[in-house]
């Protein structure tokens, strides 16, 4: 079940949804979702400036660590005043300025979604990842991707996303263990 | 909520964020970004108890690992209350 704009606002209140650094503003509802927006941190992947030297990345070997190559092959940036354009074909992670936590007591998970107004440009805001789990704590991160023809600029504090709240049916197991922990239950 | 013994923690890709390696019984390594809320001045990472079996403990990460899993087993001796 979508919670509505009525609902999210109630979930605010009762600290079911909880939002930092600051509760959202009126214009940031639409009926059924929340926006976010965008902070000035960025991740940029670099390219291989080898010729003949492709950089082929292999997440299911043992002992993959994303951490040692992503330091190795992406640049920290952050967003200045006249932002950061994303050329066509180009993908940049990015995180929301908010961070969103969904105790696990509230049976709330959500989907971080991308807006229209970016979409129809090319730009996409994730890949194929946008469920927030029940449980869930910190910035929601981003996986820019320019799928259009256009350079497209993006700005810090720009509207970038949007949430939708949806109800879990039943506490999930991790909550279930933390609600009585210690205790014997028979279920 | 439990906390369980990481192997290391180091900064992640942007300042809210941490990357944890935990040691998975057996002796693999798991690696998860987590918010930096997740790891307790120690260097310790809140995650959930699942359940247990022997002298190993399923825990939930707190997000998908590196490898793709949320859950993993640890050592009990791992895991603080």
């Amino acid at each position: 079940m979508v919670l509505t704009d009525r609902e999210i606002q109630s979930a605010i209140e009762s600290k079911q949804i909880k939002i930092e650094p600051q509760l959202p503003d009126p214009e940031c509802y639409s009926s059924t979702s929340l926006d976010l927006t965008l902070s000035k941190f960025l991740r940029i992947w670099k390219k291989s400036k080898v010729v003949g030297v492709d950089q082929i990345v292999s997440p299911a070997t043992p002992g993959y660590s994303f951490n040692d190559f992503s330091q190795v092959y992406s640049d920290p940036h952050e967003i200045g005043d006249d932002g950061f354009v994303l050329e066509p074909g180009s993908f940049v992670l990015g995180w929301t300025r908010e961070t969103i936590e969904l105790p696990i007591s509230a049976r709330l998970a959500a989907r971080v979604e991308g807006k229209s107004s970016l979409a129809r440009l090319g730009i996409g805001i994730h890949v194929t990842a946008p469920t927030i789990h029940a449980g869930f704590k910190g910035p929601i991160q981003l996986e820019f991707c320019n799928h259009g023809t256009l350079r497209v600029r993006i700005m810090h504090g720009m509207p970038v996303c949007q949430l939708i709240f949806e109800q879990t049916f039943g506490t999930p197991e991790k909550g279930y263990k933390g609600q009585f922990f210690g205790q014997e239950q028979s279920r | 909520m439990i906390k369980v013994a990481t192997d290391s923690v180091e900064d992640g890709l942007m300042p809210a964020e941490k990357i944890a390696r935990i040691q998975v019984a057996g002796g693999s390594i798991e690696e998860v970004a987590v918010s930096a809320d997740d790891i307790t001045p120690d260097n310790k990472l809140v995650a959930s108890e699942i359940g247990k079996r022997g002298d190993a403990v399923l825990i939930e990460l707190p997000r998908e690992s590196a490898s793709g899993r949320w859950r993993i087993w640890v050592n009990a001796n791992a895991v603080v209350l």
